[in-house]
């Protein structure tokens, strides 16, 4: 790459406490929530945008 | 570009005579993207801007910045043929080698924070990080954001944002695990949300890391662009 980088530095619990606060999540275990999706090759997906899918693809969990 | 982009990046739009654009500080001359020019109905590289447009070529006053490398997601979709061969190989081997319920689910706004920190902040240890951040406001705030977890852990987040014409892959978080990143990239490009958008992908430069380049050579991206930098003002443009 011969141009020019925006700032670059590290990343730290000070800084992410700064930029975003420190907020305690109330999801599930997971942090997600939402419909598991089928007919996928790795059959792993879920969302939580089940509105944004194929109907053909959602199964209620 | 996006939106969600100019506003984790803190850009400010600013207007200077017949030139409208986004600027990283508003005292500064450099754009961020070319200006915008009213009275021509063209953007400008006739002026010092960080970064071109995929479309905009090179002038006397440009300096190559980084790659862009689109792809299309369908590619991804059989992985038939002998340039996938070492992709599809270390795809296969991720979840031979790690064991426990793997599951690819967008994480919500209100995901618990810990883990996420934990892996970011990992992730980040040797690394130079540019614009750290945009990247933690994507990270807790991101509008897409998928997790990989294995066995209920997090190990890997995607995310990713959208223009009219691109979906950005913008970051792969992820934690030290051989062919991770591999999957990763793979559960990003098969995710069906990503054929449901239907765009192609603007999966960003290599930063200067040979060996970020050289990973995404091998995932054979449909078009690799050259991005320039443009510094002082080209006279000859403007004659």
């Amino acid at each position: 790459m011969g141009g020019k980088s925006r700032k670059s530095g590290g990343i730290s619990k000070a800084l992410i406490s700064r930029i975003v606060g420190n907020k305690c999540g109330k999801g599930n275990s997971n942090g997600t929530k939402g419909s598991r999706i089928q007919g996928n090759s790795l059959g792993i997906f879920k969302t939580n945008k089940p509105e944004e899918l194929d109907p053909e693809l959602l199964d209620e969990q | 570009m996006s939106s969600e982009y100019v506003e984790k990046s803190n850009l400010l739009y600013c207007q200077e005579g017949d030139l409208i654009g986004l600027r990283a500080d508003p005292r500064d001359p450099e754009w961020f993207f070319p200006p915008y020019n009213t009275k021509t109905d063209q953007f400008e590289t006739a002026y010092p801007i960080y970064s071109g447009f995929i479309a905009t070529n090179t002038t006397a006053n440009s300096e190559f910045l980084d790659y862009q490398f689109i792809y299309n997601p369908k590619h991804f979709l059989n992985l038939e043929g002998s340039q996938w061969a070492v992709f599809r190989k270390n795809i296969r081997k991720f979840p031979l080698r790690n064991r426990g319920a793997l599951v690819y689910e967008q994480l919500s706004a209100d995901a618990p924070f810990e883990p996420i920190e934990d892996l970011l902040i990992k992730w980040a240890e040797d690394k130079e990080i540019y614009d750290n951040e945009a990247l933690i406001k994507f990270a807790f705030e991101g509008e897409n954001r998928w997790g990989l977890f294995i066995g209920g852990k997090l190990v890997g987040i995607n995310i990713f944002d959208e223009n009219e014409m691109f979906v950005n892959y913008r970051y792969c978080i992820n934690a030290d695990i051989p062919f991770l990143n591999e999957y990763l990239r793979y559960a990003f490009y098969v995710s069906p949300i990503l054929a449901i958008k239907g765009k192609m992908v603007n999966d960003g430069g290599s930063l200067g890391s040979d060996t970020l380049y050289n990973f995404k050579t091998k995932l054979n991206p449909e078009r690799v662009h050259l991005i320039y930098s443009y510094g002082q003002k080209d006279n000859s443009q403007l004659e």
